[in-house]
């Protein structure tokens, strides 16, 4: 079986974010990346089926030019190979459904496996939108996933449950936190990764047009949190609820 | 005597030991390589302190069992030279070496061979006694050691017997001038009636000779099936023993495509491995004072090194095979025959991962072993495997590992918050600390570490420093946000390649920034600049804060200092990486003492066999679920001091201890500073800041 999995270079969230003084985005100057953590979990569910069943675990990265750094991480958790579409800075999320539908053209992969979103936008957009470009069907937010034959049983946790649902493959999947936890690669992996391949496209060679339709106007950190206030009964307690809250 | 049955004795006598040696040491060639000829000279020097010397044998705890092994080792060593004497007049009668003549040595050997001859017993006695009536818990108690001792007290009294009945047949033999020992049992003999005419006398002297020889020759064949091999293996593996600072791990070779990445395989490590494991000698020095032994916990360093001991028996015929293929087919045929093992696997197998992730990498057992095997170097080799090949470790681990990946600190926190503490200082009245960006020509980079700069309760330890470097006029920067971890903690829990990628970090920063002297806090931070840093091919100049407080303090530079705030006596804890790795034990205690008004107590166990607090060996980032708590354990060793205040210099001890202090509820009744802390709250000079 041939997957493809997505992963994208993110700042890494356990830094402190700050935003540029001017509001256009985040200040990326000592900021530290790593992979997308719902791709680490994308790529463990993919290697482990690979373990299961065979085939092959392909990594594409889309972003600039630092982004095989993350693939090669990807690659040294086991997958075979990768592939770098470099758009120079990152593109909204239609632009890499649109390039991900492109790819899946000349990669023909049985599944293709993503995080369910970035952690640094929180878009949750690419699953979605590329299952409506190729007409595929998709399985979001994935914390179980059996591949039996031509199909694959996911399940997924709902607000009061657990849904499973059946998808034809080739699907699309898009991996939750509690999927699975990712390996830490070893050694001799990290060694044997730094000699896989990592194929070089830009948006140009598949036909894309990445100009952004999701333009990020202004950005502002949210007020900071004020300490509590001890209050002397519950009657004053309820009438602060009221009148200053007003959540009751 | 009889030539012919001696020269049968000799022949079977020592074919069957080549055989056994052999046996053992053969296989030891498929191991790997391992450099242990340089510097012969000051090899020899260790041979005759710890050897010859026996330098480990006295020490405080221990000088009555140390007596009983030197008498035994000494008086082996002299009275060896009469059994190759007793050999020779198996064909020879009156046979000596040359200038043990009548006219030479000969008087003056005899008199020391009795000498000597009554020590070995008395040693053998002395030791008896011990295991039978002292019975001290860091031993192995098996009757093997008893028949042992039981076996060499028997030669000794056949060679008595030898030479008493020699004195009754030859009534004018001039040794008897000064054997006191032989004269004796002369007239023991004497007495009991016995005469050089009578055959009794003449069978008794082939008992003595026999017996001697038998004895003699059925132990040397012994020697190799038992823990008595120590007597072949000791004075060798003193000489090749490894000459690194006992701090240090060594460097693993990433560039190279044959190294393996750790020891998985029992040839995996290298052959000097395999002849320590022959040369221990279940003395458990080394568990006497090990936290993990001692709480509990599955790992006891003399167990390890037999466990290893006992695999490496058992794979002994297959390594045979491969060693000889190597010889005759070369190294892949040896490699191939290794591949069929399909006995238990070394690392996760004969020993457990428990028994892997207990060891805190304290070095009691390191520094306190006479025959200096590296338990610690072990460990760490194997973690090395589980680790970097298979990926196998605690699951706290992976958080840690993570965290100094992507933020160069074991908690993951944010790396652009490592500089916080300097506004904390400067909120306090201090000056700012200059960066080297703002400041190209400084002194010293003050190294703040990961605990330094993240921890909130060690932070004040940080902040105290920096503050009594300023008020002494030091001149020097810190890193701020640009710090990296100095990688100790990834190297201890076997994660070298981690290590490594921090350490090379470093070492190109300090080179751009020019850093040549380097002040740390923390004793981990210390060791690895100064005894770790050196194998990258860089070496600096590392200072601890304790001397650096103790000769600013020497120097008058802190100005005179106001009585000590806390009460009650105080208390140093030495940290490993400080006192016995580094054998820094007098500054710190000179600084508490330059305080006035603080009453220095000392812990039972200090200095060389001060006890772990547990947090090292990245132990700090485990849990510790097997038996009890090692810090639990080293806090009440500190309060049975009476002490109200625990003084100490390393930022694990300072947590750990703390944690203890608050589990057990005495956060009332007994504190924990760091010697920066006490010297910072007694500065008069500070007036003015706070």
């Amino acid at each position: 079986m041939k997957i493809l999995v997505a992963a994208k270079r993110v700042t890494d969230p356990d830094m402190v974010i700050k935003v540029k003084p001017d509001g256009s985005g985040i200040e990326l100057s000592s900021m530290s990346f790593k992979m997308n953590p719902f791709d680490e979990i994308a790529i463990e569910e993919a290697l482990r089926i690979k373990e299961d069943k065979g085939g092959e675990v392909v990594v594409a990265g889309i972003g600039g030019d630092k982004t095989p750094t993350e693939i090669r991480y990807g690659l040294s958790m086991g997958a075979d190979r990768g592939i770098h579409v470099n758009t120079g800075v990152d593109p909204d999320s239609d632009a890499v459904a649109r390039i991900l539908a492109k790819l899946l053209e000349m990669e023909t992969p049985d599944l293709v496996f993503l995080g369910k979103q970035a952690i640094d936008v929180d878009d949750n957009q690419v699953a979605q939108l590329l299952a409506e470009y190729l007409g595929w069907p998709q399985a979001c937010f994935a914390s179980r996933v059996d591949i039996e034959g031509n199909k694959a049983r996911v399940a997924r946790e709902v607000d009061g449950g657990i849904e499973v649902k059946e998808i034809d493959l080739p699907g699309i999947i898009s991996a939750d936190l509690r999927l699975n936890e990712p390996r830490y690669p070893a050694l001799p992996a990290i060694m044997k990764a730094k000699k896989k391949e990592i194929k070089q496209v830009t948006p140009a060679d598949l036909g894309v047009d990445i100009t952004p339709k999701v333009v990020i106007r202004k950005m502002a950190e949210p007020p900071r949190r004020k300490g509590g206030r001890l209050v002397a009964d519950v009657a004053e307690l309820v009438k602060l609820l009221r009148e200053e809250a007003r959540v009751i | 005597m009889n030539p012919f049955l001696t020269a049968i004795l000799l022949i079977v006598g020592f074919g069957l030991l080549a055989w056994s040696l052999a046996r053992r040491f053969l296989p030891l060639t498929v191991m790997q390589q391992d450099i242990r000829w340089d510097a012969p000279l000051p090899r020899a020097g260790d041979v005759i302190k710890y050897g010859l010397g026996q330098f480990r044998f006295l020490q405080r705890f221990e000088w009555f069992h140390g007596l009983a092994h030197i008498l035994i080792f000494w008086g082996a060593l002299v009275v060896t030279i009469n059994t190759i004497h007793v050999i020779g007049r198996g064909f020879v009668p009156g046979w000596h070496l040359p200038f043990f003549g009548h006219d030479h040595l000969g008087p003056a050997y005899a008199f020391a061979k009795d000498l000597f001859t009554l020590a070995v017993m008395t040693g053998c006695g002395l030791a008896f006694y011990n295991r039978v009536f002292n019975r001290p818990a860091r031993m192995l108690h098996t009757p093997e050691a008893l028949i042992i001792l039981v076996w060499i007290f028997s030669m000794m009294l056949m060679d008595w017997l030898y030479s008493s009945t020699l004195f009754v047949l030859v009534p004018d033999h001039p040794e008897q001038q000064t054997s006191f020992l032989g004269v004796l049992g002369r007239e023991m003999l004497a007495a009991s009636g016995l005469t050089a005419a009578d055959p009794m006398t003449a069978r008794l002297h082939a008992v003595g000779f026999w017996g001697h020889l038998l004895l003699a020759f059925s132990f040397l064949n012994y020697l190799p099936y038992c823990k008595q091999f120590h007597e072949v293996t000791s004075l060798p593996a003193l000489f090749l023993r490894s000459r690194k600072p006992a701090g240090t791990l060594a460097r693993q070779d990433f560039e190279d495509e044959d190294a393996i990445f750790g020891v998985g395989k029992i040839e995996e490590f290298s052959w000097k491995r395999g002849l320590d494991m022959y040369s221990c000698a279940e003395c458990g020095r080394c568990q006497a004072n090990c936290p993990a032994h001692l709480t509990g916990k599955p790992l006891s360093p003399m167990r390890l090194i037999m466990d290893e001991r006992e695999h490496l028996k058992d794979k002994t015929p297959l390594m045979w095979r491969a060693a000889l293929a190597r010889r005759r087919e070369g190294p892949e045929a040896s490699a191939a025959l290794l591949e069929q093992w399909e006995g238990p696997a070394l690392a996760g197998g004969v020993i457990e991962e428990d028994v892997i992730w207990s060891c805190t990498t304290c070095g009691h057992c390191i520094t306190n072993c006479p025959l200096m095997i590296e338990h610690v170097d072990h460990i760490i080799d194997l973690r090395r495997y589980l680790v970097q090949v298979e990926s196998r470790f605690p699951k706290e681990l992976r958080q840690t590992f993570k965290g100094f990946e992507n933020m160069s600190n074991p908690w993951g926190l944010a790396s652009n918050t490592r500089g916080d503490w300097m506004a904390a200082l400067s909120e306090t009245g201090a000056p700012a600390v200059p960066h080297p960006e703002n400041k190209p020509r400084f002194d010293y980079l003050f190294y703040v570490g990961c605990a330094g700069s993240f921890d909130d309760r060690y932070r004040k330890t940080t902040m105290a420093t920096a503050r009594l470097l300023q008020a002494a006029g030091v001149d020097f920067v810190c890193l701020g946000n640009d710090e990296m971890c100095c990688g100790e903690t990834a190297r201890r829990a076997g994660n070298e390649y981690l290590a490594q990628h921090l350490i090379n970090f470093n070492l190109e920063m300090f080179d751009t920034m020019g850093v040549k002297k380097i002040i740390t806090a923390c004793p981990h931070c210390f060791n690895t600049f100064k005894n770790e840093y050196p194998q990258f091919g860089k070496t600096f100049e590392v200072i601890h804060h304790t001397e650096m407080i103790r000769d600013l303090i020497g120097k008058g530079a802190l100005g005179p200092l106001r009585s000590f705030a806390g009460n009650g006596p105080v208390v140093f804890h030495d940290p490993c990486y400080l006192g016995r790795y580094n054998r820094i034990y007098d500054a710190p205690r000179e600084i508490a003492q330059c305080v006035p008004g603080v009453r220095l107590v000392e812990a039972e166990r200090r200095k060389r066999i001060s006890f772990c607090c547990g947090g090292g060996g990245a132990r700090m980032w485990m849990e510790e679920n097997i038996g009890t708590r090692i810090n639990a354990e080293r806090c009440d060793q500190l309060r049975a001091t009476g002490a109200k205040t625990i003084a100490t210099a390393c930022p694990y001890c300072m947590i750990m201890l703390d944690d203890a202090i608050k589990d057990k509820g005495l956060a009332d009744e007994i504190k924990i500073m760091d010697l920066a802390q006490m010297v910072d709250a007694a500065m008069v000079k500070h007036k003015k800041h706070k």
